[in-house]
């Protein structure tokens, strides 16, 4: 079937696929692990790129290439720089209120940075990076978005992630979380400041997101409840979701949010954030939450984003266990589906598997498409 | 209420200059270091934990529980080592080779902490030479292994062969856990606990040293 993804995956976002579901499985730690491991992709993948192994498993890709179309332009008062010893890269932002940096090391057993220093370390830190957000703007490239969409093709529509919120900010990009927890509860007021500023800075990349090409939107935030307790998300993290959900529904986005890890503690927030749909939600046996609950959390309306647990693509679990997870996920939350791995296979995962799963959902769309036409 | 109760109360809360101050004032008014430890930090630990367990509370309150209790038995360190109070235990502590998730890892060391038990914290991406090495050099008793990757936690059964081979493996008991991990895969590499959080490890951890 030579189908268009980038028109079906919006039609699914939008509502107008007349009930069809897309199949958007996430590959790129398999890939990175293989390449790191061997150098190369197994079998006949070896030599494929990522866009030629899509088109060979002959399924749909959520194409966040797109990030690179929008980049930060930091005024005149800001310098940034970075130097290399050894294993070591240091990073340097400069502003007229003192510098930070951030350090991290080559790891001898994957490609992931091992974070030695933290851009923000104490209060003063803090305010520095408030200024550098308070003296950020954003511009958009239509040359990347012209290369990218040459690239991928209809392999999917055009998709973004836009930078962390408010408290996830500081947990993954500035602080990690057991320093983040001690600013909140120690210098509260500096903190806000920060939030402030970072809305603010986040409002200034929106207006260029509701002017682009680009329809989808996550908030790429990772959100785990075991760390983002419920009252942190009420205080901090919801009323941002409704503000900037605001301002892009105002341009007719879709938006979803990427919660990759445990959901209990905030489930019952989910319709009020303004979002259209939660991304990565893992249900047991991986993550924390059953799919009924998280049919019932979402509701009618809401959108489920991926939602099959990467572990039923190991060899631990039975294919037929993987065929029943796929069954229940589409008769829970078709239309309402962009079916995915919550939130990527793992290296250890077997990729053929990744076929199969695209089989059901052709043969689902399938039976829809016949049932339409047979009104 | 009594000032042990209150000392619980405050670091429930995470309120550790309030914990200092109490801390500092049950030892002006005689209360022995080790009467504070147990009935007013380890109390409050032990009720965050179980808190915990239950969803009641998360790593934040967590946190800053622990933060408030170490700040705590820092003040009762010289009182308790006059008093002749040893931890309960050591344990050596990691994320495996191959992982740089530590909040898990830490999670477990403050629970652990917070039931009296000395950690030997080797950070992440850990592997058996330098656990081997740990066990000898501090003679603990327990080994605890986080992994939060399905590629990573395989490294969790080639710690124990790496224990077993430096003749290690019947002096401690090896403990394991990460978002991966079952008491299925605890079993097959022949681990000798697999706990699914940070309380019921310390739990667990705790039964080793009093059995």
């Amino acid at each position: 079937m030579d189908t268009n993804f980038a028109k079906l995956h919006e039609d699914v976002c939008f509502d107008r696929a007349g009930g069809k579901v897309i199949w958007q499985p996430r590959i790129q730690c398999w890939i990175d692990d293989k390449m790191f491991d061997d150098g190369k992709l197994p079998g006949r993948y070896e030599g494929m790129s990522k866009v030629e192994l899509y088109k060979d498993l002959g399924c749909s890709a959520r194409v966040y290439e797109y990030n690179d179309c929008f980049y930060p332009i930091f005024d005149d008062t800001v310098k940034t720089w970075h130097e290399t010893q050894g294993d070591t890269t240091t990073t340097y932002i400069e502003t007229p209120i003192g510098t930070v940096t951030h350090q991290s090391k080559v790891s001898p057993n994957s490609w992931a940075q091992l974070v030695t220093k933290e851009w923000v370390t104490c209060e003063e830190e803090l305010k520095i990076y408030t200024y550098i957000e308070q003296h950020t703007n954003w511009g958009f490239s239509q040359e990347t978005f012209d290369r990218v969409k040459a690239e991928w093709g209809d392999l999917g529509a055009p998709t973004i992630f836009m930078p962390r919120t408010s408290v996830q900010r500081l947990y993954i990009d500035l602080m990690g979380v057991e320093q983040a927890i001690y600013a909140i509860m120690d210098y509260p007021e500096t903190v806000e400041e920060y939030f402030d500023a970072l809305r603010e800075c986040h409002f200034r990349l929106i207006d260029v997101i509701n002017e682009s090409p680009i329809h989808i939107i996550n908030f790429g935030d990772n959100i785990h409840s075991g760390t983002l307790s419920p009252s942190l998300f009420e205080e901090y993290v919801l009323p941002e979701y409704k503000l900037r959900c605001e301002r892009l529904h105002k341009a007719g986005k879709f938006i979803c949010s990427h919660f990759d890890g445990d959901n209990r503690g905030l489930m019952e927030y989910y319709q009020e954030t303004g979002l259209d749909g939660v991304e990565a939600i893992t249900p047991v046996p991986q993550g924390d939450v059953t799919l009924e609950e998280m049919h019932e959390a979402l509701g009618d309306n809401m959108y489920l984003l991926d939602g099959i647990p990467a572990v039923y693509f190991d060899a631990i679990y039975p294919v037929e266990v993987l065929e029943d997870c796929v069954r229940k996920i589409l008769d829970m939350f078709a239309p309402h589906l962009i079916l995915g791995i919550s939130d990527e296979i793992s290296s250890t995962g077997d990729i053929e598997r990744i076929r199969l799963v695209g089989k059901m959902v052709d043969e689902y769309n399938s039976k829809i498409e016949a049932q339409n036409a047979g009104k | 209420m009594s000032i042990t109760a209150q000392i619980n109360e405050m670091l429930q809360k995470g309120k550790a200059k309030d914990v200092k101050a109490l801390v500092n004032q049950a030892l002006e008014e005689g209360i022995t270091a080790k009467e504070i430890l147990n009935d007013g930090l380890i109390s409050g630990m032990v009720e965050i934990g179980d808190k915990f367990k239950e969803n009641k509370v998360y790593v934040p309150e967590v946190l800053i529980a622990a933060r408030a209790m170490n700040q705590g038995v820092a003040i009762l360190k010289p009182y308790l080592t006059k008093e002749g109070v040893e931890p309960v235990g050591k344990a050596v502590i990691c994320t495996v080779k191959g992982d740089l998730h530590d909040i898990g890892k830490n999670l477990v060391k403050m629970m652990m902490e917070g039931v009296g038990i000395e950690c030997i914290d080797l950070g992440v991406d850990a592997d058996g030479d330098k656990i081997v090495a740990a066990v000898k050099e501090s003679g603990a008793k327990v080994v605890c292994l986080s992994a939060l990757l399905t590629t990573t936690m395989v490294n969790q059964g080639e710690i124990i062969e790496a224990l077993k081979a430096a003749g290690l493996r019947d002096k401690v008991k090896v403990m394991v856990g990460g978002a991966p991990v079952t008491q299925k895969f605890a079993d097959e590499i022949g681990a000798d606990a697999y706990t699914s959080d940070a309380a019921s490890a310390a739990e667990v951890a705790l039964s080793f040293f009093k059995n």
